[in-house]
């Protein structure tokens, strides 16, 4: 009874342990788009950094969306040309775990001329999901949901 | 003292109780006030905007009209969610929309007052619900009626966004970022656009 018991017991610690190593590996995205696909290519893009960024992510983004194919600058809001047809923002959220990770990225895109939304892409991950990737994975799956493959 | 000892210890138990289950997620408040940054169309005349809130769980009193959602506790277990302000969330959103049209360059009224064009969003359904992940449910319809009361464009959306869980700041901001995508999803549609911007010459 007391075997039953202690084999009872060790199976449910073992399942709460699967448990928390699968809660530890959470990630996940979303994101959408309004603009239609004929203009995706066709407008110049801005990214604009925003002041407590320090890692200088804006210049990631533009290269990741120059990787695409889109026609991109990164800079401070002061810095914008006139030309461009889209702003792309970010909301970016690290964590500490033995290390600094970028838990959660939020791109967000906005017409230029009046500031409004236009799509977002978003990529949140957990300690053990970001190990081993770099601020580019995670800039690149949030784009991925910004920009998916058939816009 | 044995009683006051087990008393203490079922005061220890009910508190760890407490912050096991709901840790995070008590209390927790979202800013829909601000939720709107810009919109896609702009005009100069006077323009009535009302918001109508006719979630069927506020209409019934099961919910207060403050009420946005929920925030679930480690074991899946629901917290209400409300506005910041403590105002019922109609007027919320009916402040971010006034404050992005008259940043647009009309001039925003109350609902009631006369006006050649009014605005109208009529929320049918508007929550989150927040684990590891973010469910935001909604079905919003929004109307642009002449000074007679006649209705001139109508639009409609009505789904739910999945996107990422986190902490209370996250999704508050998740949470209006998906208003305002929503809303101007909604203004964005072209009978919408034209009925606003010929209203307000």
């Amino acid at each position: 009874m007391k075997k039953e018991s202690f084999v009872s017991g060790l199976r449910r610690s073992s399942l709460g342990f699967l448990a928390i190593l699968l809660v530890g590996c959470v990630g996940n995205t979303s994101g959408q788009l309004a603009l239609p696909k004929e203009q995706v290519q066709t407008g110049g893009y801005f990214v604009q950094r925003h002041d407590k960024d320090t890692r200088d992510l804006a210049s990631t983004i533009a290269k990741s969306m120059q990787a695409r194919g889109l026609n991109v600058t990164a800079g401070t809001a002061a810095e914008r040309p006139a030309e461009a047809a889209y702003v792309v923002t970010y909301v970016d959220k690290w964590m500490w775990d033995m290390r600094m990770y970028l838990y959660d990225l939020r791109i967000e895109l906005r017409d230029a001329r009046d500031q409004s939304i236009l799509g977002y892409g978003q990529s949140m991950q957990s300690s053990l999901k970001a190990m081993g990737q770099t601020h580019e994975d995670v800039i690149n799956r949030a784009l991925d949901q910004l920009f998916p493959p058939d816009k | 003292m044995n009683k006051f000892l087990d008393r203490t210890r079922g005061f220890a138990v009910l508190a760890t109780l407490v912050l096991t289950l709901g840790g995070c997620a008590v209390g927790n408040r979202y800013d829909y006030g601000s939720a709107i940054s810009g919109l896609p169309v702009s005009g100069s005349g006077k323009l009535a905007v009302d918001v109508i809130d006719a979630r069927p769980y506020v209409l019934s009193g099961d919910k207060k009209p403050d009420f946005v959602g929920l925030q679930r506790g480690g074991f899946g277990n629901p917290f209400d969610v409300r506005t910041a302000s403590g105002q019922p969330l109609a007027v919320e959103m009916r402040d971010a929309i006034g404050k992005a049209l008259q940043q647009q360059g009309f001039a925003v009224v109350g609902g009631a007052e006369a006006a050649p064009r009014k605005l109208e969003l009529r929320v049918f359904e508007w929550k989150t619900d927040v684990m590891m992940k973010m469910k935001t449910l909604y079905d919003l319809q929004l109307s642009v009626f002449d000074a007679s009361g006649a209705l001139l464009a109508q639009s409609k959306t009505k789904g739910e966004d999945v996107g990422s869980g986190g902490f209370e700041s996250g999704n508050a901001t998740n949470a209006a970022r998906t208003f305002e995508l929503r809303f101007t999803e909604l203004v964005r549609d072209e009978a919408v656009r034209n009925a606003l911007t010929t209203a307000a010459q």
